[in-house]
Parts: C-alpha cells; structure tokens; sequence
C-alpha cells in the first residue's frame, strides 16, 4: 500500500468508530432529555391554556 | 422486484412508528416557539440526535457515494475537511454561540438587527433561493434510490416523488418541530445502525484489496491523492478549506443550535456531532468504491443508462440492491425512508420560517401566532411543490455533491461571511454588507445556470467552472464588505449588539 491508501485506510476506520461511538451516545442520552423535552412543553402549554 | 414481504413490514412499521408519533405530538404545539423551535427545551443529546439525523439525509448518502464513485478515495479529503471544520466550530462556537446568545430565530433576523430591515430581506432571499435550489435534488436522488433498491421499473419514478413528497408534508404540516424532534430520535437510531451494517456488507462482499486495485488500476494515483484527482484537484481543495469555518450551518442545522437551551449547549452540539461527521461522509463514500468496484468485475448487473450515459447515481442503489441479504434491505430502505423525511421535514420547515419571519414578518408585523402558524404551514407546501418541479426540470452539469457545494457557496460565502463580520468586526455596516450579500449571493449562479449550457465560449469556460466560482466568490465577499464598509462608515455608523442573556431561556 502507498502513502495515501495507509492513511485513508486508518482515517476510515477511525471513522466508523467516532461514527458507532456518538450513537451509542446519543442514543442512551437522547432518551433522558425526551423526557425533559416532554415536561417542559406540557408545561409552557398549560401556563398557555391557563393566560388564554 | 427485489423485496420479500419481510422489507415490505419493516417499511410499514416505521412509516407507521413515525406517523402516529407527528399525530400524537399537535397538542403540545401551544405557540409560535413550540411549533417552531420546540419551545427552546432542546438538550445536548437530543439536539445531536436530531442535527445528526437530519444531517444524514438519502440525499446525503446518495451524493457521497456518487463522489465515491466518481473519484475513488480521493474523496474522502472532502469528509476530512468536514470534521475539521466541526472541531472548529465545537471549539470556538464560531457563529452558532453568538446567534444564540442573541437569541435568534434565525439567521437573517440577525440582519435586521445588526443592520437594518431590507438587508435582512436581502439575506433571507438569499438563504431561501440557495436553500430551495439545493433542496430541489432531494426528492428526485431520494425516489432513485427507492426505485433501485426495490426494484421498480424508471416509469415509476414521477409516483415515487409525488408519494414521498406528500409523506413528508403530511407530517411535518401537522405537527411542526416537536414532531421533527422526536421523529428524528427514532430515525436517528435506524439510520446510524443501518449505515455501519451496509458498510460492513458493501465492503465485505467485494473485499478491501479487490477495491484498492479497482482504483488503482481506472484512476492511478489520482484515485487516492485528492490533489492529484482530475475530478477533484486543489482548486477544488482550496474551495472547500474556504468554506470550513461555515461546516454545517445550513439554516437547517443552524436552526438546531438555535432551538438548544443555550449558546454553550449550541457549541458542544456542533463538537460533538460533529465526530460522527466524518463517517457520514466516508460511509456512504466507500459504499460508491465498493460498487464502482462491481461494476468493474465481470459478474456484475449492468448499470442504468440516462441520456446514453452510465447513471453513476444509481451505482450504490443499484449494488446494494444486489448484494444485501433480505429483511436488511428492508432495514436499509427503512433507515433511507428515515433519512430522507429527517432531512426534508427539516429543510422544509426552515425554509418555510425563513420566509415568514425573514420577508413575511418585517412586512407585516403585526401577525398573530395562529397566523404565523398557518402561514408556515402553507409555505411548506409551497416549498415542497417548488422542489417536485426543480428535481424533474434540473441536472447539474458535474456530480451532485457539487452541485450541492456551490449553492451552499452561495449561502455560506454571502448570509454566512457577512454574519461573521456582523458580529466580529465591528466597522462592518449595512452597505458593506448589502454588496457583499448581492455579490456572493449572485456569482454561484452563473456556475449553476451557465455551466454545461453551451452558451459561454470553449476558451472562457473554466471561469464558470464550480471550483473557480467558489473561490472567487468568497475572496469577492470579503472584499465587498470591507471596502463598502470602510467607505461609508460616517454615513452609516455600525450598530453594536449586546447579548440578551448569558444562559437560560
């Protein structure tokens, strides 16, 4: 392999790892911050229903 | 036909999953900011799923692997460029934090604040025509993908568009980005998932050293060095290093790091996500090698033809399609339905808000929200309608990914640049900006309506070349703003902007 084929090779293994790595991430913290999301436009909708 | 009834319910289920979660969601849209920024409650982790799904549409998959194709390995310095600019972004929050701080809807509302009302006009145009002109190819690269993949005859492709385009209204109509949000996180999972498994496929079945001799042998060097690319070249290389400070503030995603709870969770978003950026791009690039591979060997299917030429577009479909095991092809087709209503719904929700809080919204101030609302709503449709007829009357004369590049030029070396100068340097003021606007915002065109036209002489056509419009378009831009600025600033003083909070809602 040439100089360019090594370094392409590790670069795109690299990134399938970042790539695996922030979803599993995402996924485990994404689920906590829908709850969150959820509460706080319930909220705002009822503090809107209420002003209305 | 391609599929077992095993792709169909996989399909199903997901359209399904997503739908019911758009309808479930309409309750909670209360006002303007809800319908439209999810009430500004996004935090750090759900705004990368969603910046990430949206940022990996069909699209996205489609004009990489194209690229892939076309150049070999040498394309992958495009999605290395790509990271660099999101680890600069992440570090610095160039941009994105100081809009947020403002607390921006958008980006052009920052014209009319730093400037004055008819710049942020100007810039919202700007944004909206590039936007448009750039989403005008998802629908059209989106129903190919679908056609080959299943197995549809061409005639099928006009139903395909029609059907996604009415999928994605339908949802993205009802229930505004709280849907968006939420469908995203769903399609977020399917679709990174989907993507590292077709990876492994693609990859496995043609075989990593069976690749490097197939690029080797049709392209030499040139198919691994970018600069010695004589598709890409380093005219095309400084382009895009030119455009690395704007990495992923598309309004689109910008619109992400405006929805976040605030600036410094709008930095992490983009340092984040950001990593998973360079395998967006080199994925879906080696899905292109793999399949330039099996089309070079003797056991392939023939590739489509349009216009009497090979479709390198179809390429990826068309090897996929031959090479996943079924019930992953359902997948693969799922996470592509995912990822192409991820972006769409997105895009057309952002370009929608920009021309009712951009050019709707000075005009007539006194809108209420129900209005806004409504309003918003029918230029989705709008919007939609628009990219139905683009996608069938357009094809850029090189491949789609830079196609792409020189309308996002368009935005990024105009509506960008001059928000940087905006908020970084202070001399900069509404003539300045208004030139470099209308300069930035006009050059691109030529590369996109005059390139391959045959109207401009043989020996003056490399100055409509993509590359070269790029560049100058950027080095036009700076010049125009600080020379316009300089020149008038006893005539029109700059404004100075104080931030509206350091943190909170």
């Amino acid at each position: 392999m040439t100089g360019w084929q090594t370094a392409w090779t590790w670069i795109f293994g690299i990134a399938v790892f970042l790539f695996f790595l922030v979803e599993v991430v995402v996924v485990v913290g994404g689920a906590r911050d829908i709850g969150d999301m959820m509460r706080s436009l319930m909220g705002q909708a009822d503090e809107n229903r209420e002003e209305s | 036909m391609n599929f077992i009834w095993l792709d169909w319910a996989m399909i199903v289920a997901f359209l399904l999953l997503t739908t019911g979660i758009a309808f479930m969601t309409r309750r909670l849209i209360s006002n303007y900011d809800s319908f439209l920024l999810a009430g500004r409650s996004l935090k750090l982790y759900l705004g990368m799923a969603t910046m990430g799904a949206t940022e990996l549409g069909l699209v996205t998959l489609m004009y990489f692997s194209e690229q892939g194709y076309k150049s070999g390995f040498s394309a992958f310095a495009i999605g290395v460029i790509s990271l660099l600019g999101f680890v600069f972004v992440g570090k610095t929050g160039f941009i994105i934090k100081g809009l947020r701080d403002l607390r921006m809807h958008t980006i052009a509302e920052f014209f009319g604040l730093r400037y004055s009302r008819s710049t942020q006009i100007v810039a919202a145009i700007i944004t909206f025509a590039a936007g448009l002109m750039n989403m005008g190819l998802f629908l059209v690269l989106g129903a190919k993908f679908l056609l080959y993949m299943v197995g549809l005859p061409p005639e099928a492709l006009p139903y395909l568009m029609v059907g996604l385009l009415l999928l994605v209204l339908l949802y993205t109509v009802v229930g505004g980005m709280v849907s968006v949000v939420l469908t995203d996180y769903v399609q977020f999972i399917i679709l990174f998932t989907s993507v590292v498994l077709t990876t492994y496929f693609a990859i496995t079945h043609v075989g990593y050293d069976a690749l490097i001799a197939a690029v080797q042998i049709e392209h030499g060097a040139g198919g691994f060095d970018p600069f010695l690319s004589d598709d890409l070249g380093w005219l095309f290389i400084v382009w895009l290093v030119f455009g690395l400070p704007f990495t992923g503030m598309w309004p689109p995603a910008l619109s992400r790091a405006l929805s976040t709870v605030d600036g410094e969770t709008s930095r992490k978003l983009y340092g984040f996500i950001g990593l998973s950026f360079l395998g967006r791009a080199l994925m879906p690039m080696m899905w292109g090698i793999c399949a330039f591979a099996y089309f070079a060997g003797a056991h392939a299917v023939p590739l489509p033809m349009v216009d009497g030429a090979p479709d390198t577009a179809a390429a990826m479909p068309v090897y996929l399609s031959q090479i996943l095991p079924n019930g992953l092809r359902g997948l693969v087709v799922a996470a592509a339905l995912a990822a192409l209503m991820s972006t769409f719904d997105s895009y057309l929700l952002c370009w929608s808000s920009i021309l009712v809080n951009d050019i709707v919204l000075p005009l007539r101030p006194e809108l209420k929200d129900r209005q806004k609302i409504l309003l918003t709503r029918l230029s989705v449709v709008g919007c939609g309608l628009f990219v139905l007829g683009w996608g069938y009357l357009y094809s850029p004369p090189e491949t789609f990914f830079r196609f792409m590049a020189i309308t996002g030029t368009m935005y990024s070396a105009s509506v960008l640049l001059t928000t940087a100068m905006g908020l970084y340097w202070k001399k900069a003021n509404t003539p300045g900006t208004l030139a470099s606007l209308c300069v930035a915002g006009l050059l691109p065109l030529t590369t996109i309506f005059l390139d391959g036209s045959g109207i401009v002489p043989p020996a003056y056509e490399w100055m409509i070349e993509d590359k070269v419009v790029g560049i100058a378009t950027f080095v036009a831009s700076v010049v125009f703003i600080v020379v316009a600025s300089l020149l008038t600033q006893k005539s029109h003083p700059p404004k100075v902007l104080q931030p509206v909070g350091t943190g909170g809602n």
